[in-house]
C-alpha cells in the first residue's frame, strides 16, 4: 500500500522510490490478517473483561489524562540539560554555604574602647592601650581589659579557645578566653 | 485494501464508520462488537509493527479496546473514531515500551523472539525480503522503532506521534532521524535489500 492508499501489488515497484518508503512498503506485509478464530476469542475475552470491569494489566488504573506539560517539556534533552545546570548553579553555592555554616568557626575578636571598634588582624599582633580602657571582645562573650601600657598578643584562635600571651594584663575571673 | 490505515484513510471517513461511531456513542448493543471486528486487525498490526517481537499482543489488544470503550463516550466528533482508536493504540505502545524497558532492567535478559515474520502470504521472494526488512527493523531501539513505524508505515503526523508517546516534537524528530539512519545502515548491510530498495548492492 502506498502513502496515498493505493496498492502497487509488487515490491518491484519500489525500486525507483525513496528507499525508506520502499522499506516501509515491505513491512506493511507484516503481520498478516488477524485470524477469525483469534478475533472471536479476543472478543469473548473482551466482553468478559468489560462485564467484570476489571483491568487486565497493571497500569489500567493509570490516569487517562493527556501528557502533562512537565513530562513533554522534560522529554527534550536540551531542556533536561538546562534544568540540571540551573539546579546545579543554585545547589552548589547553597550547599557550600550550608557546609561552611556547619563547620565550627574559630573565635574572633575586636578591640573596643579607645577609638570605637577596631577590627584587627586576628593573630600575632601586639596590642596595647593608651587610655587603659580598651577591651578585647571575643565572639564567645569573653572579654579582656587592657591596662595602660599593657602588651598583649593573641597568638592563635580555635573554635574552643584563644591562646594569648600577655606581658601586662588583667584577666577577669569569668573570662574563658 | 489492507486493514491498515494511513493518514489518507483518516481523511476519507467512510459513512459506515461514521454510522458505527454514532451507534457506539448511542450505546447500541451490537456496536462494540462491530468496532472490535472492524478495528482489531488494524490495532493488532500497529502494535506488532511498532513494538516488534517479545510482547503479548493479545493482552495489548484487549488493553486498547478496553480503554477505547471506557473513553469513547467522551468522543465529540464521531468521524474521528479511527483517529481516536489510533491515539489510544499509540498510548498503549508507549506504556508497553516503558514496561518492556523496566522488565529488561529487572530480568537483564534478552527478550525472546517468539514472533516470527507473519507476512501476508506472498511469493517466497517477497517473504524473504519482508523477513530481511523485519530483521533490520528489529535492530532498532524500542522508542526509535515506534516513531519510525508510526511515521513511515502508519503515516501518522509527527505531532500526533509526539502527543501519543508523550514526548516533545523535537524529541520525536530526533528519534525518527536516528531510527531512519539505523534503517538505512541496516539496508546497506543487506545486499538484497540494498539492491532492491536503493538500486545498488550494499556495502
Amino acid at each position: 500500500m502506498n502513502r496515498d492508499g493505493s496498492h502497487d501489488g509488487s515490491h518491484d515497484a519500489s525500486v525507483q522510490r525513496d528507499p525508506i518508503e520502499g522499506f516501509a512498503e515491505l513491512l506493511r506485509h507484516v503481520p498478516g490478517p488477524l485470524p477469525a478464530r483469534q478475533r472471536m476469542a479476543g472478543w469473548q475475552r473482551l466482553q468478559q473483561a468489560i462485564a467484570a470491569r476489571q483491568p487486565l494489566r497493571d497500569d489500567a488504573a493509570r490516569s487517562e489524562r493527556g501528557p502533562s506539560w512537565l513530562s513533554v517539556w522534560l522529554s527534550s534533552w536540551r531542556v533536561r540539560t538546562a534544568v540540571v545546570l540551573a539546579l546545579s548553579a543554585i545547589a552548589i553555592p547553597v550547599g557550600w554555604r550550608i557546609g561552611k555554616r556547619a563547620e565550627p568557626r574559630s573565635l574572633e575578636y575586636v578591640v573596643s574602647g579607645e577609638d570605637g571598634l577596631d577590627v584587627l588582624p586576628a593573630t600575632g599582633r601586639v596590642l596595647s592601650s593608651r587610655t587603659g580602657r580598651a577591651q578585647l571582645l571575643f565572639t564567645d562573650g569573653s572579654q579582656i581589659g587592657l591596662h595602660r601600657a599593657a602588651r598583649l598578643t593573641v597568638a592563635s584562635l580555635t573554635p574552643a579557645w584563644a591562646a594569648i600571651s600577655a606581658s601586662r594584663a588583667v584577666i577577669p575571673d569569668d573570662s574563658t578566653a | 485494501m489492507s486493514p491498515m490505515s494511513t493518514a489518507t484513510d483518516d481523511e476519507r471517513v467512510d459513512t459506515t464508520e461514521l454510522a458505527l461511531a454514532r451507534a457506539v456513542l448511542a450505546g447500541e448493543p451490537w456496536a462494540q462488537r462491530e468496532v472490535w471486528e472492524r478495528f482489531s486487525p488494524m490495532v493488532h498490526g500497529v502494535l506488532r509493527r511498532a513494538l516488534g517481537p517479545g510482547h503479548d499482543f493479545e493482552d495489548l489488544l484487549q488493553d486498547v479496546f478496553l480503554r477505547v470503550f471506557d473513553r469513547v463516550s467522551g468522543l465529540r466528533d464521531p468521524s474521528a473514531l479511527r483517529s481516536f482508536i489510533y491515539s489510544v493504540t499509540i498510548r498503549v505502545v508507549r506504556w508497553e515500551i516503558r514496561r518492556a524497558q523496566s522488565r529488561r532492567r529487572r530480568q537483564a535478559a534478552a527478550i525472546e523472539h517468539r514472533d516470527g515474520p507473519e507476512a501476508v502470504t506472498v511469493d517466497p521472494e517477497t517473504r524473504d525480503l519482508v523477513a530481511r526488512a523485519q530483521a533490520v527493523l528489529d535492530g532498532l531501539p524500542a522508542r526509535e522503532r515506534a516513531v519510525f513505524v508510526l511515521r513511515h508505515i502508519e503515516g501518522k503526523e509527527l505531532s500526533e506521534i509526539a502527543e501519543g508517546l508523550e514526548i516533545s516534537l523535537s524529541t520525536a524528530k530526533r528519534w525518527l532521524k536516528r531510527g531512519t539512519r539505523r534503517i538505512e545502515a541496516g539496508m546497506d548491510r543487506d545486499t538484497r535489500l540494498s539492491t532492491l530498495l536503493k538500486g545498488r548492492p550494499g556495502q
